[in-house]
């Protein structure tokens, strides 16, 4: 497996509280990367040091081996980018506006510009700038896919898109991994990431503060547990088990949110009749605010 | 090459151009047939000059309205003209870089496999193209009136000081481009050009009128190059344009060179 993009100590300082330091990370060939981060995080400064946008003032980013400053054109004629929010376009058609950008990556067949089109809901007679929000992003993504491009770069791809064509989108990323395209898309929402992705950056302030699969980030993420027995239990039998917290037994019900295996709670629990067993998906959401709500925490209670 | 960017240039601008068409076309339809009017009451005409302070009349460029030559400089080529020619190349020209980048629309389009060198080349070629036309369409209308009204001016001469004028927008649409490649800020692009035009045009009509302070600096004025040679009786001035274009060329380069360099949309 070689890297498809590969970053190291790459920074990126400019204004006084945006830009990135010392991001390093590398995406494999024909994986989805979700970059997670809060609105600010600097996921947008990395993709556009990618894109040659922003020239970097530490570090250097490379993709498929190439300098994305020095062979930028190179680099950029093999990725679809679909920006974060699509920029007022002027008054062509969709479908003048899908066709210029074709052009200019060396030609589309047209077939597959009215296949995606169609896919996502998109009327191509329509003039971009009287479109809303949802449908522009439609645009941008027929436009980020139309390539075929060895590497997707997504930012922010679902902004503005209803869950139906959001789920088609889900499903196009794992056609195009299936196609053994790369995908690199950031977002604030874990849920779409979650869906699709392989491996997870999450970056905050600037800084890459975790890289894992999701798999693994799963197994580290609280779950939620609910557990309802014939008859009311002691407190004391499950105060003080391995990763439980916030703990509550009223009666016949216990509550509580478990870090790691969930072993120890259910042997304790075994030793009662369990009518009812409910473990909440572990979710990159709620894993996701423990990220931050502790640092804030930390941040605003220095005696803790 | 196959001009992609060129040619969405032009098809962008495309209103805009009919717009200035429609427009430079009313003024030259509107000014140009009170030549008859002048020309059979010489009296008249040198009496309405006449009560117009000579001050004012240096600075607005007007001479004598009875020879078709002086009429052509009083009413087009002096002032109305290149005023009209060179705010077109301005507002064209910071539609090149400043005004994509700060809708963030630059961002898309060098997100395509397209140099910054490249992308710059295109939309100064598309400038240069919309300029040429609107210079044209002046050119081609005063043309049609010197002979319909008989003014008595060679008509190469006309054509002669039209290219003066089409360089002179050139230079100030170029001067926006490069502020855009540098800044990235219309406001500036506008403001700058702006500046730099009405200075020049004062330099220009103060040391015509013997301001001696800024005498010395009349060869800094664009419109020195484009109108002390007289082209419209002598014809192509080929060294002073040659300057104008020598100017336009360095803009050029000093546009791509500032915009390879730095970031994108900050």
């Amino acid at each position: 497996m070689s890297a498809v993009v590969r970053t190291s100590g790459l920074g990126k300082s400019y204004g006084r509280f945006r830009g990135i330091s010392d991001v390093t990370m590398e995406i494999e060939r024909g994986e989805v990367f979700g970059f997670l981060g809060p609105n600010g995080a600097g996921k947008t400064t990395t993709i556009r040091l990618l894109l040659d946008l922003l020239r970097p003032t530490a570090g250097q980013a490379t993709i498929f081996g190439l300098d994305v400053h020095r062979d930028g054109v190179a680099v950029r004629s093999r990725i679809g980018y679909l920006p974060g929010e699509l920029p007022d376009v002027g008054r062509e058609r969709a479908r003048n506006l899908l066709e210029f950008f074709a052009q200019v990556h060396g030609g589309v067949p047209h077939q597959r510009i009215t296949d995606l089109a169609e896919r996502v809901g998109l009327d191509l007679d329509r003039k971009v700038r009287g479109l809303s929000k949802g449908n522009r992003q439609k645009v941008g993504l027929v436009q980020a896919f139309m390539y075929a491009p060895e590497l997707l770069i997504l930012d922010e791809p679902t902004s503005g898109l209803d869950p139906l064509v959001q789920q088609t989108f889900l499903a196009m990323v794992r056609e195009a991994r299936e196609a053994g395209q790369t995908v690199f898309m950031s977002s604030h929402v874990l849920d779409e990431v979650q869906q699709v992705a392989d491996r997870v950056g999450i970056i905050k302030d600037g800084r890459l503060v975790t890289v894992e699969p999701v798999a693994q980030l799963l197994h580290h993420t609280p779950r939620r547990v609910h557990i309802r027995f014939d008859g009311p239990v002691p407190t004391a039998a499950f105060t003080g088990l391995a990763g439980v917290r916030e703990l509550s037994v009223e009666g016949s019900v216990v509550r509580c949110v478990v870090d790691g295996p969930l072993d120890e709670l259910v042997r304790t629990a075994a030793r009662f009749t369990v009518v009812d067993l409910l473990s909440t998906e572990p979710d990159l959401e709620e894993m996701f605010l423990r990220h931050y709500s502790e640092e804030s925490d930390h941040a605003a209670d220095p005696a803790t | 090459m196959r001009l992609t960017l060129l040619r969405k240039a032009l098809r962008d601008d495309r209103r805009a151009i009919l717009g200035w068409t429609v427009g430079v076309a009313a003024f030259l339809l509107v000014y140009l047939p009170f030549y008859s009017e002048f020309a059979e009451d010489t009296a008249g005409a040198e009496e309405m000059l006449e009560v117009i302070p000579e001050g004012m009349r240096t600075a607005m460029g007007m001479q004598e309205l009875f020879t078709g030559a002086g009429f052509l400089e009083s009413m087009v080529f002096n002032l109305y003209g290149p005023l009209l020619l060179v705010v077109y190349a301005v507002v064209l020209g910071n539609r090149a870089i400043a005004v994509p980048e700060e809708s963030g629309r630059l961002d898309q389009l060098l997100a395509l496999p397209i140099s910054r060198q490249r992308y710059v080349h295109e939309r100064l070629a598309a400038l240069t193209i919309e300029v040429v036309y609107l210079t044209a369409v002046l050119c081609a209308i005063v043309l049609a009136f010197a002979v319909g009204l008989d003014m008595g001016v060679a008509l190469g001469n006309i054509v002669a000081i039209s290219v003066g004028v089409g360089l002179l927008a050139l230079l100030f649409g170029t001067l926006t481009v490069a502020v855009g490649g540098l800044s990235g800020s219309r406001g500036l692009g506008l403001t700058v050009t702006g500046a730099v035009a009405v200075g020049t045009y004062l330099v220009h009509v103060l040391s015509d009128a013997g301001a001696e302070l800024v005498e010395p600096l009349r060869w800094a004025s664009p419109f020195h190059y484009y109108l002390d040679a007289d082209p419209l009786r002598d014809g192509i001035p080929l060294g002073s344009y040659a300057v104008l274009l020598g100017v336009i060329i360095i803009l050029a380069v000093a546009a791509t060179v500032t915009f390879e360099r730095r970031d994108i949309g900050v």
